[in-house]
């Protein structure tokens, strides 16, 4: 119980996007009737812009793998595997060094955007179609196999293990892609501002941001003293990109990795990338507010009618963008 | 049992039970919800979101799928709100653009479920253009034609694959928006395991899946005889269905009008394959008393379905020789009218064309097989589903419902009731039974019902006792729930001496070729009128039929003698895995 009860304190929150409370999810499973479980640390990292994962896997790799036993201890879990995206294939040795007689076992998977979805995740490890399945019954109760799992994203273990040592300072580890392509990670507090993590040499080249990911939303620099959520990532564009740019980015990626299961997020991913190119072909002002019009009932459709979580953020960047940047949309 | 609780939907409180989904609720009650993928054989898998309503559940509001969801203590549901409607619109507007509508040509022609869903809506032009530039089309195999044109992504043929026929010959394609679903593989069915079974097709909203047509050949074939004569044939199940094309309810049965509609469009002749299933009957009851006499390749399966023929054939290659070697009562039937009818009325039997009415998807493929022909020439020549005759009769300007009576030509003499009952799952194996005990025990026991397997569960057994000999048999329908009986039997926990096989749930009743849409409710309906038309033939034991007799006698043959073999027998192939 001591160590659930040291999550809670230092209200450690799901590091992967969904931003769960750790802690709640260890009691669930824990508390849970059926007696084998399992644990998944989640490695997939399918989303553009997040690397956070590999970092840990090339720094912190000792600790992730405590992290992953110390959840095994807490929830008495048979086994436990790694997840891991087959574009971290490289680490595959370096990671079976380390996790030797232990019982933790690796599951390479092809990496889709998707499969860091929960559910979806098992559906792959269980060899069934890549599609979320229906909650409830969440991943806690039935899991893998229909025993009850816990899956987390990798930092969170590794920050979960951290908890457990008395180290931990509130702090995640922020991946910035600046806009000439470069990555960098950074560690910095959970509730540090934008403009504080990114330093000033960037701030001052930004005109705008994508904050988590392709299906997070965007931000203009007058802005940037807000703080972070889900998976920690921000894309810088810089002076010469047109908002019109950043979407078209998130968009395309989302069209291209929906598992095409339920309608809004199949048909509408397609729409509003239909309707983007019909937007920048238009000459009409009056064309161009209809074409709005129609993206936003779209994005409306898909936040509040998709199957899974990453449906619904199908909206975020749609209708960030609109809000933020509707004159410049329009063109007006 | 259950907990009972209550809901509230629209404000108005209704009990329910645990378990139950909102769909299922509201359907009891009556309320309408619009779905499209949902189908009542299959678990529901929340793809379309047109059957979305409000959920209210402490104080938090979502929308969520109604097919998906079970209710709660305590759950609030909202079910036409504007932004649900709103949301619906929308998404059915999507859905409709990713449909390159072919009407005329659809197995959904008279009720399809998107045309009314957006006439519902509202929704008179899209916004939307049509995206589907490219698109496979595939109709290499003689049964499917798979055109991924219409395609809305359901899945249900792939839930229908996996969850009635046990199999995987559907898988999806592309990833992202792009995403099809399609045989394995992405080419053809020709390149899959499947075995025509045809269960997709019903459950397909979107006609993407079909029968291959063979409507215009039947119809070129009828405007130009060239002096060749047109025998239909009738399956039994066929009759009691194809009603509900024309507005009538399941289960009515309409032979009479049946012929006389099909002697109007220009069939010389229309036969009923009642008396093919006699003819099988009464070759399986000697079969199988022969080989359960003398104890060897027990157990005898039936062999009358040809997607189950396939699946063994495909996958079971060590259950080929317990297969009886009986044809299907369609071959046997068309047999007989090329050798024995062809003498009667002096005709080459070249000349005769023959055209079967199947609730099969199946037997297209079948009668294209080479272990199954005449001389050189196919038995069966045309192969129409219930759907396509409906089509066929409708192109024709007849409306069923308003046609004359007119009686079946008869030159096999009357028919006995085992021809009605092998529509359902078990009844192949009751005619069979009513035979095989009556002659076993010597006449003395004349029992004719066999109520243990009769109903439309998956798996029905029972044990028959004759003096002092067991006969336990088992009836299956579904091939999923065959190949979980072919485990039990191989693993030794099932023991049986006949296992009678259906591919589809329910029998014939519930083939791929029947009207569409085909549920448990209307499966239930169709198989009801069967036992009561059965009950009223004055014949019913199929070698009491005196006329059966007369052919075999003018065919110089007796059941399982060697020109009945040559007739009525054929041989199965050991086909490969894919």
């Amino acid at each position: 119980m001591e160590i659930i009860k040291a999550l809670k304190e230092s209200k450690l929150t799901g590091l992967g996007g969904a931003g769960f409370p750790t802690w709640q999810k260890w009691q669930l499973v824990k508390e849970a009737e059926d007696r084998k479980r399992f644990v998944i640390c989640n490695l997939s990292e399918g989303e553009a812009d997040v690397f956070k994962d590999e970092y840990i896997l090339i720094h912190h790799l000792k600790e992730l793998i405590f992290g992953i036993e110390l959840a095994a201890d807490t929830i008495m879990a048979q086994k436990s595997y790694i997840f891991l995206n087959d574009k971290y294939k490289k680490y595959f040795k370096k990671i079976k060094r380390s996790t030797s007689g232990r019982k933790i076992e690796i599951f390479i998977d092809t990496g889709r955007y998707l499969s860091g979805e929960e559910t979806t995740l098992l559906q792959v490890m269980e060899g069934k179609l890549r599609q979320p399945k229906n909650k409830p019954p969440y991943p806690t109760e039935s899991g893998l196999y229909g025993c009850p799992t816990l899956v987390n994203n990798a930092e969170t273990l590794y920050r979960a293990y951290l908890v457990s040592t008395g180290n931990y300072q509130a702090k995640r580890f922020y991946s910035i892609t600046a806009d000439s392509g470069k990555k960098k990670i950074i560690e910095a507090s959970v509730a540090a501002k934008i403009s504080e993590i990114i330093g000033p040499k960037i701030f001052w080249s930004a005109k705008f941001a994508r904050i988590s990911g392709p299906s997070g939303y965007f931000l203009l620099r007058e802005k940037f003293d807000q703080s972070v959520d889900g998976t920690g990532a921000i894309r810088i564009y810089g002076h010469r990109r047109r908002i019109i740019d950043g979407l078209v980015d998130s968009v395309i990626f989302l069209k291209s990795e929906s598992c095409g299961k339920c309608t809004p997020c199949r048909e509408g991913t397609y729409r509003i990338a239909e309707k983007i190119n019909q937007l920048l072909d238009s000459n009409s002002l009056w064309d161009r507010k209809e074409i709005v019009e129609v993206m936003v009932e779209i994005a409306e459709a898909a936040k509040e009618s998709s199957f899974c979580t990453l449906g619904k953020s199908v909206a975020t960047p749609v209708i960030s963008t609109i809000e933020n940047f509707k004159q410049e949309l329009i063109g007006e | 049992m259950n907990k009972i609780f209550e809901i509230k939907i629209n404000d108005k409180k209704y009990k329910v039970r645990d378990g139950d989904t909102v769909l299922e609720v509201a359907k009891k009650n009556k309320l309408h919800i619009p779905t499209l993928c949902y189908h009542p054989d299959l678990l529901p898998n929340g793809n379309c979101r047109l059957c979305l309503v409000e959920a209210i559940l402490k104080d938090n509001l979502s929308l969520v799928s109604a097919c998906s969801t079970k209710v709660v203590p305590d759950l609030k549901i909202k079910l036409d709100t504007p932004k649900v409607k709103r949301i619906r619109r929308i998404n059915l507007e999507m859905l409709l653009s990713d449909h390159i509508k072919k009407c005329d040509s659809c197995n959904w022609h008279d009720n399809c479920e998107l045309k009314k869903l957006a006439k519902d809506f509202g929704i008179k032009e899209s916004r939307f253009s049509e995206r589907r530039r490219k698109f496979k089309i595939d109709c290499k195999t003689p049964s499917m034609l798979w055109d991924s044109s219409k395609c809305i992504e359901c899945g249900n043929c792939l839930s229908s694959c996996k969850e009635i026929s046990g199999m995987d010959n559907i898988e999806t394609q592309y990833r992202g928006s792009s995403i099809i679903f399609g045989p394995k593989g992405g080419r053809s069915f020709a390149e899959t395991n499947c075995v025509f079974c045809g269960q997709c097709i019903l459950r397909c909203p979107s006609g993407s899946l079909q029968e291959k047509s063979e409507v215009n050949q039947v119809k070129k074939f009828l405007a130009r005889k060239m002096g060749q004569i047109a025998v239909a044939q009738l399956a039994p199940s066929t009759r009691y269905s194809i009603g509900e094309l024309f507005g009538l309810s399941p289960g009515e049965n309409l032979e009479k009008k049946l012929v006389a509609s099909l002697r109007k469009i220009g069939f010389d002749y229309v036969l009923d394959v009642n008396v093919g299933v006699d003819i099988v009957a009464i070759e399986e009851a000697e079969e199988f008393i022969e080989r359960f006499e003398s104890k060897k390749r027990l157990p005898i399966f039936t062999a009358c379905c040809p997607a189950w023929v396939r699946y063994v054939e495909i996958f079971h290659h060590e259950l080929i020789s317990q297969l009886t070697t009986t044809k299907s009562p369609v071959h046997c039937l068309a047999s007989a009218t090329k050798s024995y009818f062809s003498k009667k009325i002096k005709i080459n039997p070249k000349k005769i064309k023959i055209v079967s009415i199947v609730p099969c998807v199946a037997n297209k493929f079948e009668s294209t097989l080479p272990e199954l022909r005449f001389g050189k020439r196919p038995e069966i020549d045309f192969v129409l589903t219930v759907r396509e005759t409906a089509r066929l009769l409708k192109s024709k300007n007849i409306n069923l419902a308003e046609e004359d009576e007119v009686e079946f030509d008869s030159p096999f003499g009357q028919a006995t009731g085992a021809g009605v009952i092998s529509g359902a799952s078990g009844g192949v194996m009751e005619s069979v039974l009513r035979t095989v005990v009556a002659k076993l025990s010597g006449g003395e026991i004349t029992k004719l019902q066999f109520n243990e397997v009769r109903g439309l569960g998956g798996v029905k057994e029972a044990i028959v006792d004759i003096d002092d000999q067991n006969i336990e048999v088992a009836v299956v329908s579904g091939l999923a729930n065959a190949s979980r009986l072919l485990k039990d039997m191989k693993s030794g926990v099932k023991r049986y001496n006949y296992v009678e096989v259906m591919a589809c749930p329910g029998g014939c009743l519930g083939g791929g070729g029947q009207p569409i849409p085909t549920t448990g409710e209307i499966r239930e309906k169709r198989r009801a009128t069967y036992y009561s038309d059965d009950e009223i033939k004055p014949l019913r034991r199929v070698h009491e039929n005196q006329d059966l007799m007369k052919m075999y006698e003018a065919l110089d043959a007796k059941p399982l003698s060697d020109r009945a073999k040559r007739l009525f027998h054929r041989g199965f192939i050991k086909r490969k895995v894919k």
